[in-house]
């Protein structure tokens, strides 16, 4: 049994190389057609006048038109067009001339004698014809839903280490945004809307103001890098944030530790938030369908990036503590309990209520 | 067990012939020559998007002898001779729609060996490659480099026999190594780059005074001229440090200490906006 799968499974691995060996060598009919179209060789004889075996041109002996073999060719006389060995070297002797082109499939060119065209001598020839090339070229349906499942894939990765890093390094802004958002979450959203219509008047403004002080000029450049990373990093901090409220919901780790409980709730918010993009990419075979669900998961993600991006504006990209520290705490205390042990109320408890 | 190995064994049947048929780049090599038979001037034109590059000198009389070695499913060979105009373009031009950039490329080669007896206009526009250009013998009345994202070593050999009105290198995001450029025998020379390290060897066989303008954004700037070479450098830099090896300063330039007698000059105006410039005297 286990002999007969490693068979199949070789049978499986040579297969593919057989197909490719026979797509190389076509029938003549093809060849003169690669010839014509991929290496403009004119003047081609019909293909069953073209004979095996190997061809020479005499000395004091003219040829008019292409000259075409399936084995070495020597000229030693003059040919008015072509020569073309499909399948051998071909040698233009001391004293021999061709007009036009010499080539040589598999084979070399050795030329004592004058060429007047180009000397060409190639492993194969061409499969991809200008004409059919970007039928070949055309990616599959499978192809494309692997392209495309790699790509979200990939996306998901970097954002992930994205994440871990901001978490390592700027975890209190994060949780100063996430508590933004909660606190805030419809103006966080308008916020969010404005910022982004105001993006580039504010580079504009930015960089008017630091022309007229002149010596500013020279700090332009630096300025735009700068605007460009902050505009990134609070659209990051932003969607990390609602992917970790996200994520929070969803995920049940309450006896862990809170950087613990705060990285799977990144990583499952960011999934989340993947999920819609990976569906979008696994259809990509449709592509009506991939369309739609893109278009979903371009919207969700959207209205997530405006949120995001609007509460770390109103944070001050998390620096700003007041939002959060203003607001009245609803969670109690770990070590408080909503039993009344004291006063008037504790004194009203029955007995089954003690026990 | 045996059930899963079937499905795997199935599956592996399945998937080889089309994940091969699909994937695998189908590698062509071609070698691509057209005889000498004149000594007229010619222009050629290379373009070449990655993989390695190699030009030098034919022994033989070629107009231009090319092997290339590429993927056909991303790239078709050029090969085009106008006869009227006496132009060639040669190299590599990508297909529609085949992706640019991938591990595939390190395996694409142009070699390319060009006449030493023509006159040539030259120009190589060469994207991400690794070049390696020796122009020592090859009589060339200009050039221009165009360089992506990659490194690039230019080298005059042997000087050349025409006289170079412009040399011009442009580099993107690149290293530049230019050595023996006093063989290129070149009257200007001009080299542009973006971000990257550009070092120009002004060594070989002076014919003549050299001005060359040098401009680099952001990287290092080293210039290495002989000590028997007057040098007189034009710098303007804005966030750069400058090392001038026992250079003088007179009017808004540097000068050396042999200007005046040195029986070849070399004026150089250098430009970089964040980086360094750096001349020495001597030679690699």
């Amino acid at each position: 049994m286990r002999r007969l799968l490693a068979a199949l499974l070789a049978l499986g691995f040579l297969t593919p190389g057989v197909t490719v060996a026979q797509r190389v060598s076509p029938d003549s009919n093809s060849d003169l057609e690669r010839l014509r179209r991929g290496e403009s060789i004119a003047d081609l004889p019909p293909a069953d006048s073209i004979a095996p075996g190997a061809r020479t041109i005499a000395g004091g002996t003219t040829v008019n038109g292409t000259v075409l073999a399936r084995g070495p060719i020597v000229v030693a006389g003059r040919v008015n067009g072509s020569v073309v060995s499909l399948a051998g070297d071909v040698t233009v002797a001391r004293g021999g001339v061709v007009t036009g082109d010499v080539l040589s499939v598999g084979g070399r060119i050795a030329a004592d004698g004058v060429v007047m065209g180009e000397m060409r001598s190639m492993s194969a020839l061409p499969t991809l014809l200008a004409a059919s090339a970007p039928a070949l070229l055309a990616r599959t349906p499978f192809q494309r839903t692997m392209d495309s499942a790699r790509m979200v894939a990939a996306t998901f990765g970097v954002l992930l280490i994205v994440a871990i890093g901001v978490l390592l390094f700027a975890g209190r802004n994060l949780d100063e945004v996430a508590e933004t958002l909660e606190r805030r979450f419809a103006r966080a959203f308008w916020a969010g809307l404005l910022g982004q219509v105001l993006l580039l008047p504010g580079l504009a403004v930015l960089v008017v103001a630091l022309a007229l002080t002149v010596i500013g000029v020279l700090l332009i450049p630096f300025a735009i890098v700068a605007y460009c990373v902050a505009v990134v990093g609070l659209f990051t901090l932003g969607f990390l944030a609602v992917a970790r409220l996200v994520g929070g919901s969803m995920s049940r780790d309450g006896d862990r530790t809170p950087r613990y409980r705060a990285l799977v709730a990144l990583a499952v918010g960011v999934a989340v938030f993947f999920v819609l993009w990976m569906v979008a990419a696994l259809l990509a075979w449709s592509p009506l369908t991939a369309t739609v669900v893109r278009a979903a998961a371009l919207a969700m993600t959207w209205a997530a990036v405006t949120l995001g991006f609007g509460a770390a504006l109103l944070s001050r990209a998390g620096t700003h503590r007041r939002i959060a520290a203003g607001a009245p705490r609803v969670e109690l205390a770990s070590w408080q309990t909503p039993t009344p042990l004291t006063g008037v109320v504790a004194a009203r408890r029955t007995a089954s209520e003690v026990r | 067990m045996n059930r899963r190995i079937a499905v795997l064994a199935v599956g592996a049947c399945l998937i080889a012939p089309a994940a091969r048929a699909q994937g695998s780049p189908l590698w062509r090599t071609v070698d691509i020559a057209r005889q000498l038979h004149d000594s007229l001037p010619q222009r050629i034109r290379v373009q070449y998007g990655a993989g390695r590059v190699d030009v030098r000198s034919a022994g033989t009389a070629v107009l231009y002898d090319m092997h290339l070695r590429y993927d056909e499913r991303r790239g078709a060979p050029v090969h085009r001779y106008d006869a009227s105009s006496r132009s060639a373009v040669l190299g590599l031009e990508s297909r529609e729609g085949a992706q640019r950039f991938s591990d595939r490329d390190d395996s694409g080669e142009l070699r390319l060996a060009l006449p030493s007896s023509v006159p040539l206009d030259l120009d190589l526009q060469l994207g991400g490659t690794e070049s390696r250009l020796d122009l020592g013998g090859i009589m060339i009345q200009s050039l221009r480099l165009e360089c992506g994202a990659a490194d690039a070593s230019l080298t005059f050999s042997q000087p050349n026999r025409a006289r170079m009105s412009d040399l011009t290198i442009d580099v993107g995001a690149a290293d530049l190594l230019a050595v023996h450029l006093a063989n290129a025998n070149a009257d200007q020379i001009r080299v542009h780059g973006g971000v990257g390290v550009a070092d120009l060897d002004f060594s070989g066989a002076w014919t003549r005074d050299l001005t060359v303008d040098a401009k680099l954004a952001v990287g290092k700037l080293i210039l290495r001229v002989p000590a028997d070479v007057g040098v007189r450098l034009d710098v303007e830099r804005i966030i750069a440090g400058f090392e001038h090896d026992g250079m003088v300063k007179r009017d808004d330039a540097w000068y050396s200490t042999n200007y005046d007698t040195a029986p070849h000059k070399l004026r150089v105006h250098a430009e970089t906006f964040f980086g360094q410039i750096e001349l020495q005297r001597g030679t690699r």
